[in-house]
């Protein structure tokens, strides 16, 4: 208990100390720019124009903008005049521009008038004035690309430099050549005056990631709180971290303490990487878990990660854990395991508006003598999840199964009813003790961007009230080799998107239906 | 993702914000207040535009409700051959300068937010705060379609994991009095 109320401040407390601290460490550098070079509030003391033969714009218009010469610079008499430019001079697009006046309180005022080739209400860059002396793709061999990009390309090439085609370009790109490359795109001057070059340039991506280690805040109506907190610190191919964590939504147990981590993604080949992981966990327990529960758990996982491409990717190590056991008499337990995974993560456009998900894994964990371990066991579990997206819908359909044989400590033992499985459920209803086989399925239908109503904020403005909606079934059995196992169902509904979920879940029962809220922020 | 938020996050120390009566509008002077620096400035000399969208809040007490906001987008851009920027202000009504050193392109973008003081009496004293952010790329294409502030839209804001690009900060002044500004613009002229 003040372990869990020491983690509790620790993090009320480093939070703030974070958000105390953490913006200084961000001001700007003094001095960037010593001097202004022109005075915007400087009194005109002249009127030029450019671009275009004054004689093309009225003499209203040129009488107007000399009635600003002695005048503090009025920059809204000044942008109505480039309005009324612009309505005489269709196709064409007006600015100021200020320059310095002769004395240092004094300003010259130029409106500028050039074509343009933006659509009017996109002329936001001002290098579209310029023609496209080349385009350059850098980092593979520019014939690996589709000939409709290719053809493209060869559309910018001698006309002004057109943004939504170079930046279409840019997108498709980067769809081609995922998930093995990345792409930025940079506008850089061509070798001639008032000519650009656009340069792609190409990437080979991150094969190995780094572990998702996203702070987040989850709440169950009856698990209470979960969240967790880290702070990395990357060094190139390299990541420091270290958080905290007091999580009651993953495991049968709440655990709460700190954990520290090393990664490397990058040993030697982009192909190689080593993670070494150390938590130290309090825990505490539902009084419906009566065995095999544990006061403390240490645990150290040193693993190496194999990928074959950035989607596929195996990872083999140990998982060393160190448990103070309760009862009968307090003493200490290994449970010491050989690990190994097997991920595929692969997301891709079919068209325009389709968008393709599929994330898949194996994981197997074995506890054994040679290993020093009291625990002898052997643990498969293999997910597969299949999502698509149609412009705002999105059917998710995900599976999972497992298995343990043997005799394997609680926190490996599977549990479904939390804020991700049989949503709805407790799974202390369920299996208070977890089980060693599990199956669960998931079929969700969400749709976004639904407006609700209207909302009138502090100044009393209305605004539209819109969100993404989802539907969820859960289906999924846990339960023991030899007992009886039964198949349960819930169904819900929630809003948000995939960070951010606020949901109610409906279990599926003859008896009393009680709904469960749950809801939760994974930044 | 604190690190990444703590290179990124602009927040001045003090109070540098100074205020001016113009007509019916409150404008805003912000000579320490720099947003043409980091990441959002090496996207610039990229060749890219980057979208700044700036925010004056009127209050009657510094932590008290609005009284008055307005909202402004900018669209500012490198001129990569001749070296200075170039800002179109989006919304409410598109308007464009160019040629600006980064000082000057700062200082139009502050210039060009203002509030009506129609909201205070002359002798109320009010609190002036003034905020601003990069758009992510993608904000403004969804913003195009989408002008008001959606609960999503909130949501997404809120729950997104962190960009680098992203680069926000504020300054604020007060307690002000709009009478003490009109004499103050009458002894400058």
């Amino acid at each position: 208990m003040v372990w869990d109320l020491l983690i509790v401040s620790a993090m009320k407390y480093l939070k703030l100390v974070l958000l105390f601290f953490l913006p200084y460490t961000a001001l700007p550098v003094a001095g960037q720019e010593a001097i202004p070079l022109v005075n915007p509030q400087g009194v005109v003391e002249s009127i030029e124009i450019s671009g275009v033969p004054e004689d093309e714009i009225s003499q209203a218009v040129r009488g107007m903008m000399q009635k600003l010469v002695g005048q503090k610079l009025d920059q809204q008499g000044a942008n109505d005049l480039l309005d009324r430019i612009e309505i005489e001079l269709p196709g064409f697009i007006a600015t100021t521009r200020l320059a310095v006046g002769t004395e240092p309180d004094r300003v010259k005022l130029v409106f500028v008038v050039e074509k343009s080739n933006e659509e009017p209400g996109r002329r936001t860059n001002v290098n579209s004035r310029y023609t496209v002396e080349d385009v350059q793709v850098d980092g593979i061999d520019e014939a690996r690309l589709s000939k409709g990009i290719r053809e493209d390309i060869h559309k910018l090439i001698g006309q002004m430099l057109n943004q939504s085609l170079a930046e279409r370009i840019h997108h498709r790109m980067i769809r081609e050549l995922r998930p093995r490359y990345s792409v930025v795109k940079r506008v850089v001057k061509g070798t001639r005056p008032q000519y650009v070059v656009v340069v792609y340039e190409v990437k080979k991506a991150s094969w190995i990631p780094f572990l998702d280690l996203s702070p987040y805040i989850v709440y169950h109506s009856k698990q209470n709180f979960s969240a967790a907190a880290d702070v990395p610190i990357k060094v190139g191919s390299n990541r420091f971290n270290f958080g905290i964590v007091d999580d009651a939504d993953q495991l049968l147990e709440r655990f709460a303490g700190f954990r520290i981590g090393y990664e490397n993604v990058n040993v030697g080949t982009e192909r190689l990487g080593i993670g070494l992981h150390y938590g130290s966990y309090h825990e505490r327990w539902q009084p419906v878990t009566t065995s095999g529960i544990y006061r403390e758990r240490r645990t150290f996982d040193p693993s190496l990660t194999f990928a074959f491409d950035p989607r596929l990717k195996l990872t083999a190590g140990v998982s060393l854990s160190d448990l103070e056991i309760q009862y009968p008499a307090s003493h200490s337990e290994n449970s010491n395991a050989a690990i190994a995974s097997l991920t595929f993560r692969q997301v891709w456009d079919s068209s325009e508006t389709d968008k393709h998900e599929i994330d898949a894994g194996y994981d197997l964990r074995a506890g054994a003598h040679n290993l020093d371990s009291d625990f002898i066991f052997t643990r498969h579990l293999g997910h597969a999840l299949y999502a698509f997206q149609h412009e705002k819908n999105k059917l998710t359909i995900s599976v999972l199964a497992g298995e343990i044989s043997g005799r394997a400590p609680l926190f490996e033992r599977f549990s479904l009813g939390n804020t991700t499985t049989l949503r709805g459920w407790n799974k202390f209803d369920i299996a208070p003790l977890g089980g060693d086989r599990v199956i669960h399925a998931t079929l969700q239908y969400g749709f976004g961007d639904v407006r609700i109503g209207t909302w009138s904020n502090d100044v009393d403005q209305k605004r539209p009230l819109e969100t993404g909606f989802y539907l969820f079934y859960d289906t999924g059995a846990v339960g023991d080799r030899g007992g009886a196992i039964k198949a349960r169902h819930s169904v819900g509904l929630g809003f948000g998107q995939e960070s951010f979920f606020v949901a109610l879940g409906f279990p599926i029962r003859s008896e009393r239906v009680q709904p469960t809220f749950m809801l939760g922020a994974r930044f | 993702m604190l690190v990444s938020i703590a290179t990124h996050v602009l927040i001045l120390a003090g109070q540098s914000l100074s205020a001016r009566v113009d007509r019916d509008q409150l404008r805003v002077l912000a000579p320490r207040l720099h947003f043409l620096v980091g990441e959002p400035l090496m996207r610039l000399r990229n060749g890219a535009t980057v979208n700044y969208e700036f925010q004056l809040v009127l209050r009657t007490d510094r932590n008290s409700r609005p009284v008055a906001r307005i909202q402004h987008r900018f669209a500012v851009s490198y001129d990569l051959w001749e070296e200075k920027f170039a800002v179109t202000r989006l919304d409410p009504a598109p308007r464009s300068v160019s040629h600006l050193s980064t000082a000057a392109a700062e200082a139009w973008c502050v210039d060009n937010v203002s509030v009506s003081i129609t909201a205070v009496a002359p002798d109320q004293p009010f609190w002036l705060r003034l905020d601003f952010r990069t758009e992510d790329p993608n904000d403004s294409i969804n913003q195009s379609e989408n002008m008001g502030m959606t609960l999503s839209g909130l949501i997404d804001i809120f729950s997104r994991r962190s960009r680098g690009e992203q680069l926000r900060g504020y300054d604020e002044v007060g307690p002000l009095r709009l009478a003490d500004l009109r004499r103050k613009s009458t002894e400058t002229k």
